[in-house]
C-alpha cells in the first residue's frame, strides 16, 4: 500500500507542477 | 502520550527561540511556529485549540497587538469558507448528493464494466468534492460504494476489486478537492495568503483553468493505476445500474428541500464564476464587469446562496425550511478556527520579516533557485507534511514558507504558494494520513484524508 501511495504522490508532484508551469504563465500569475 | 506530545512542543519552542541572530520579534513568531507545528503534526491538542493558542501566544509575547491578531479571525476567506460549508450541509441534509450519485450510477454506460463502475464513482466523488468537504463526501459515497460491491457480490476485504473501488472512491474526493476555490481547505489558505503577501488575486474561473485540468489528469492517473493494481480478476459485470435505479424510486419524486438546494446551488455557482465570465465575453473595463470584481466577491455570493437555504419554503422538512439554523450549526467550526489561526501565524511571519529571513537563509543554503526550482520544493514539502499533518494544517505551514523562500530566492510568490496548496491536498501514502472512521468495514487505507 506504501508503494500505490508512494505512486500516487509523485504522480500529484508531477501534475501539480506541470500545469502550473503550463497555465500560470498564460494567466499572467507567473 | 499528551504530556510528552507537549514536552516536545515547549521543547520546539525552546530550540527555536534560542537561534542565534534573530531579532526579538523575529524570534518570538519562529518560536510560536515550531510549537505549534509539532502540536498540529502530532495532534496533541485539537488542531483549533492549537490555532487559538497559537495566536493567543503572539499576543502575549508582543509580536502582535490583540485587535490587530484577531483581524485574521475575520478574513473575507473565512466568510467564503462559512458560506460554502452551509451550502454543502444543505446538500448534506437534503441528501442531494446521493440522489445525483444514483442519476448517474443508473446509467448502463456508467456501470458496464468493473473497470468503468470504477471510474464512475470516481468522477462521481471528485465533481461533488469540488463544492463539498472531501470527508463528507467520502462518507456518502462509502456506503453507496459497499452496496454495489454487495450486490455484485464482492467481499469487501480480501477482494482486491473491492479495495481499488473504494480507494477510487476516496481518492477522487480528494483530487476532486483542487478542482475549485471551495473544493479544500487548503485552498482557501493559498488563496489568503497570496493575497496579502503578493497582493494577487485569483479569481474564481481562474483557479479552475488549472484546478480542473489538474483534477481531471490526476483522476485518469489514479483510476489507470488502481486498474492496473487492482483490476485483474474483475468480478463478472452485474447490473449495478439497476441496484442503483431501485435506489433511485426508493427515494422518490425530488423533494422541496432537494430542488432548493439546487436553486441554492446553482445560484451560488453562477455569482462565483459571474466576474471571471464578464471579464472574458465584455473585457476587465466594462461597468459591469467592474462591478462584478470589486463588489460581487466570492464570499458574498455564497452568503446570498446559503441565505436562500433559510427562506425558500421547504415542505415536509422540518420548520418548513430547507435547512434549520441547528442543522446548519453542525459545521466544521473547528476548521474554520484552524484556518483563522493558520492566517495569523501566516501573517505574523511576514510582518516580522521572519517569513524573508528564513527564505534568504535557504537560498543562501541552496545557491539562489529558479522560479520552478523553488516551486518544486515547495510542493514536495507540503505533500510530505500532508502525509503527517492533515491537509489543512499542512497548507497553513507550508504556504508560508513557501512565500518567504520565494521572497528569499528573489522570484515570483505565486506559483511556490499555490504548489504548496495543491500538494497540500495530495498526501496519499501512509494510514497518518486518513481520518478514523467508525465503521470498521472500510480498511484504513481506503478512509478519506485529513
Amino acid at each position: 500500500m506504501i508503494r500505490t501511495g508512494l505512486i500516487v504522490d509523485t504522480l500529484g508532484f508531477v501534475f501539480v507542477l506541470a500545469w502550473l508551469r503550463l497555465i500560470l504563465p498564460l494567466l499572467g500569475l507567473a | 502520550v499528551t504530556g510528552r506530545k507537549f514536552a516536545a512542543a515547549l521543547a520546539a519552542f525552546g530550540i527555536a527561540w534560542l537561534i542565534p541572530g534573530l531579532p526579538p520579534a523575529q524570534r518570538a513568531v519562529a518560536a510560536t511556529f515550531a510549537a505549534s507545528v509539532v502540536l498540529w503534526v502530532s495532534e496533541g491538542l485539537p488542531l483549533a485549540v492549537t490555532a487559538l493558542l497559537s495566536t493567543a501566544l503572539l499576543i502575549l509575547l508582543g509580536v502582535v497587538p490583540v485587535e490587530k491578531a484577531f483581524l485574521a479571525y475575520g478574513d473575507p476567506v473565512i466568510i467564503l469558507f462559512i458560506g460554502s460549508f452551509v451550502l454543502a450541509k444543505g446538500m448534506e441534509i437534503s441528501r442531494l448528493d446521493r440522489r445525483l450519485a444514483f442519476l448517474l450510477l443508473r446509467y448502463r454506460w456508467a456501470t458496464r464494466t468493473p473497470a468503468r463502475l470504477m471510474l464512475s464513482l470516481g468522477v462521481l466523488s471528485a465533481v461533488i468534492s469540488m463544492f463539498v468537504s472531501n470527508t463528507a463526501v467520502a462518507a456518502m459515497l462509502l456506503p453507496i460504494g459497499l452496496g454495489l460491491l454487495a450486490a455484485m457480490g464482492v467481499q469487501v476485504r480480501g477482494a482486491p476489486y473491492a479495495v481499488g473501488v473504494l480507494l477510487m472512491l476516496t481518492w477522487g474526493a480528494s483530487v476532486g478537492g483542487v478542482g475549485t476555490i471551495v473544493g479544500t481547505p487548503p485552498n482557501l489558505i493559498t488563496l489568503s495568503h497570496i493575497q496579502q503577501a503578493a497582493g494577487r488575486r485569483v479569481g474564481f474561473l481562474e483557479w479552475m483553468t488549472f484546478g480542473v485540468p489538474l483534477m481531471i489528469t490526476m483522476l485518469a492517473g489514479c483510476w489507470l493505476l488502481l486498474r492496473f493494481l487492482y483490476g485483474k480478476n474483475p468480478p463478472p459485470a452485474v447490473h449495478t445500474s439497476e441496484t442503483a435505479a431501485a435506489e433511485l424510486r426508493a427515494m422518490g419524486a425530488l423533494a422541496p428541500a432537494e430542488r432548493n438546494t439546487m436553486v441554492a446551488f446553482f445560484t451560488t455557482l453562477t455569482l462565483w464564476l459571474l466576474p471571471g465570465a464578464l471579464d472574458l465575453i465584455l473585457g476587465p473595463l466594462h461597468r459591469l464587469t467592474e462591478f462584478a470584481t470589486s463588489r460581487l466577491d466570492a464570499p458574498v455570493a455564497a452568503l446570498i446562496g446559503a441565505a436562500l437555504l433559510f427562506f425558500l419554503p421547504a415542505r415536509g422538512a422540518p420548520e418548513g425550511r430547507t435547512l434549520t439554523w441547528q442543522q446548519a450549526a453542525t459545521i466544521d467550526w473547528g476548521t474554520v478556527l484552524l484556518f483563522g489561526g493558520g492566517i495569523a501565524l501566516g501573517r505574523a511571519m511576514f510582518d516580522s520579516g521572519l517569513a524573508a529571513t528564513v527564505g534568504r537563509a535557504a537560498a543562501a543554503v541552496a545557491g539562489t533557485g529558479s522560479l520552478w526550482a523553488v516551486t518544486a520544493v515547495a510542493t514536495v514539502l507540503a505533500i510530505a507534511l500532508s502525509e503527517l499533518a492533515s491537509n489543512t494544517a499542512s497548507a497553513a505551514t507550508i504556504v508560508p514558507l513557501a512565500i518567504g523562500l520565494a521572497l528569499g530566492a528573489g522570484v515570483d510568490p505565486v506559483a511556490p504558494a499555490l504548489g504548496a496548496g495543491l500538494g497540500a491536498s495530495f498526501g496519499f501514502m501512509l494510514p497518518s494520513a486518513r481520518r478514523p472512521m467508525p465503521s470498521s468495514t472500510v480498511p484504513v487505507w481506503c478512509r478519506p484524508g485529513r
